[in-house]
C-alpha cells in the first residue's frame, strides 16, 4: 500500500499573529507591489530586497516550519536538470581549462529565475496561511473599485477570480481521486516512456474532462441564482499591521527601482 | 479474511492541519461478508473506504488478507466512486471495461451483463452519453471485471432516480457470493438488500456493530 498524496493548495493556518490580523486588501497589494516591481527588475539586490520583506512576513506571521510545502523529490530533480540545461547553454562569465571551457551565464540566468519564482511563490504560500479564501472577495472588490470608473466588469472579474480560488480544493480532491482511480484500475507501475506518456494522458483527459464538468456545473448553479451580482462590499478597518505593511512595501519597491 | 486491527488515520500528520479522521478500528470479515458502514458526514467513513481500498495507508494499526499485505498490485481491492464519471477513463463503454485487463470481449459482455447492461445495446455507446445510474454500473462492470476479493462501494446509491436505484441495488444484491463488499453510504433505506452486516461510524470510532435488523432496524424496519 502506499500514501495518497495530501495537497495544501493556499490552506489557511489558523493564528493570530499580525500578518493573519491584516486586512486581505494589503497582503494582496504587498505581494502584487512587490511580485511586479522584482518580475520587472529581476536583479540580484532587488530580489535581496524582496527576500527582506518575506523574510520579515515569514517572522511576523509565526506559521510553523512544519506547513512548509514539501515537495517531492522529482521536483528537485526536474529543477537540477534545468539547470544543468542552462549550464549547457554557456555564455559569460567563462572559465577555461585546458581540457575544458566553460560558461556560466546560462546558469545564473536560470538561478535568477528560479530564486525569483521561489521567492513570487512564497509570497503567495504566506498569503494563503494567513488568509482564508473567503476574505478575498471583498478584498478584490475594494482594489479594483477603481476600475469601475473605466467601465471594467469587475463584479465579473471578482466573481471569476473568487470562484476559481473556492474550486481549487475541489479540483485538488478530485485529482486525488483520479489518481486512486488509475492506481486501482491500472496498478502496473510505467516501465516504459511510452507507458508514462499514457499514464499522464489519461489523468490529464480524466482531469480535463472533471474540470469542464465543474465549469458546467457552477455557471449552471450562478444562472440560477440570477448571475454572478455585485460583489459585496464589506467595510475596511485598516490597523497598525496594515500600516507598517503598506509602508515597508512602498520602501522595498521604491529600493527595487533605485537599484 | 480481512483483519483490522487498531486501525487510525491521521491526515496531514505534523503539519498545522493535521486532524485524526479515525482511531482504534477492529474488525475480522471473512470472505464473502456484506457490510454497510453509515455514519454522519466527518465520521471516518470515506477514510475507512479509502484503507480498505488499499489507497491509504493507515498512521496506526495494520491491514491484512489471509495474514499477508492488502496489495492494490495484486488486484485484492477494487472501489467504486460515488463519482462515477471520474473512474471511467476511456471514451466507450467496451474500452472502459478493457481498461487496464487481458481481456477478451466476451469477458467484456460478461461483466456488462452482471451489472445489468445489455451489451448489444451498450458495448459500443459512448460514455459521455450514458445516464449517471448508467454511468455507474459501467464503472461498477469495470472494477469487477478485474475479479477483486473485496469491493468497496463509496455512496452506491446517492443522486439516482428511483429505476436507476432499483437497477443498482438488484445488481448488488447480484454479486458473486465469495466477493466480500464494504457499501459506504447515508442512505439505509435499501440496507436489508445489499448487507448483511452494519457498522455505525461516529467521531472516527465504531459506535455499533452487528446485523442489519439490530444496528439499522429502526431506520429500515417497516
Amino acid at each position: 500500500m502506499t500514501t495518497a498524496t495530501e495537497l495544501h493548495l493556499l490552506r489557511h493556518v489558523p493564528g493570530d499573529s499580525p500578518v493573519h490580523r491584516m486586512w486581505a486588501g494589503t497582503k494582496l497589494l504587498v505581494v502584487a507591489g512587490v511580485g511586479i516591481a522584482i518580475v520587472a527588475e529581476p536583479s540580484w539586490q532587488a530580489q535581496a530586497v524582496a527576500a527582506a520583506v518575506l523574510g520579515a512576513a515569514l517572522l511576523a506571521c509565526r506559521v510553523p516550519l512544519t506547513a512548509v510545502p514539501r515537495p517531492p523529490l522529482w521536483f528537485f530533480y526536474a529543477i537540477a536538470f534545468a539547470g544543468f540545461l542552462a549550464l549547457t547553454a554557456g555564455g559569460k562569465p567563462e572559465i577555461h581549462t585546458p581540457v575544458l571551457s566553460l560558461g556560466f551565464g546560462g546558469l545564473i540566468d536560470w538561478l535568477r529565475f528560479t530564486t525569483l519564482t521561489v521567492i513570487v511563490l512564497a509570497f503567495a504560500v504566506v498569503l494563503g496561511w494567513t488568509t482564508h479564501l473567503a476574505d478575498l472577495g471583498p478584498a478584490l472588490t475594494r482594489l479594483f473599485a477603481p476600475f469601475r470608473l473605466l467601465r471594467l466588469p469587475v463584479d465579473e472579474i471578482v466573481a471569476a477570480v473568487t470562484l476559481c480560488v473556492r474550486c481549487l480544493p475541489l479540483l485538488v480532491d478530485e485529482m486525488r481521486t483520479l489518481y486512486a482511480v488509475r492506481r486501482l484500475r491500472h496498478p502496473e507501475v510505467p516501465t516504459t516512456l511510452r507507458g508514462e506518456v499514457l499514464n499522464l494522458h489519461d489523468l490529464l483527459v480524466g482531469a480535463l474532462v472533471s474540470a469542464l464538468r465543474r465549469a458546467r456545473e457552477l455557471a449552471d448553479a450562478v444562472d440560477g441564482r440570477g448571475g454572478v451580482g455585485p460583489a459585496p462590499r464589506l467595510p475596511v478597518r485598516l490597523r497598525l499591521p496594515d500600516y507598517v505593511a503598506l509602508l515597508l512595501t512602498t520602501a522595498a519597491v521604491v529600493l527595487i527601482v533605485i537599484l | 479474511m480481512l483483519v483490522l486491527d487498531g486501525v487510525g488515520h491521521v491526515y496531514s500528520a505534523g503539519t498545522p492541519w493535521a486532524h485524526r479522521a479515525l482511531h482504534d478500528v477492529n474488525l475480522r470479515l471473512v470472505d464473502g461478508s456484506r457490510v454497510i458502514v453509515v455514519g454522519p458526514n466527518g465520521s471516518g467513513k470515506s477514510t475507512l473506504a479509502w484503507i480498505l481500498a488499499g489507497l491509504l495507508v493507515p498512521s496506526d494499526g495494520r491491514v491484512t488478507l489471509d495474514d499477508g499485505p492488502l496489495s492494490i498490485a495484486e488486484s485484492h481491492t477494487a472501489m467504486a466512486f460515488q463519482h462515477a464519471r471520474l473512474q471511467l477513463l476511456r471514451p466507450t463503454v467496451a474500452d472502459d471495461v478493457h481498461f487496464g485487463l487481458d481481456i477478451d470481449d466476451d469477458a467484456v459482455d460478461r461483466a456488462l451483463t452482471d451489472v445489468g447492461l445489455d451489451p448489444g445495446r451498450f458495448r459500443h455507446r459512448r460514455i459521455d452519453e450514458l445516464s449517471g445510474g448508467e454511468q455507474r454500473r459501467v464503472a461498477l462492470a469495470g472494477v469487477l471485471a478485474r475479479k477483486p476479493r473485496l469491493l468497496v462501494l463509496d455512496e452506491p446509491l446517492a443522486g439516482l432516480d428511483a429505476p436507476s436505484r432499483e437497477a443498482l441495488v438488484q445488481v448488488l444484491g447480484r454479486l458473486p457470493r465469495d466477493l466480500t463488499t464494504i457499501v459506504v453510504t447515508h442512505d439505509t433505506e435499501d440496507a436489508e438488500r445489499i448487507a448483511d452486516r452494519a457498522l455505525v461510524l461516529g467521531s472516527g470510532a465504531v459506535t455499533a456493530d452487528g446485523t442489519v435488523a439490530e444496528v439499522l432496524g429502526a431506520a429500515v424496519g417497516p
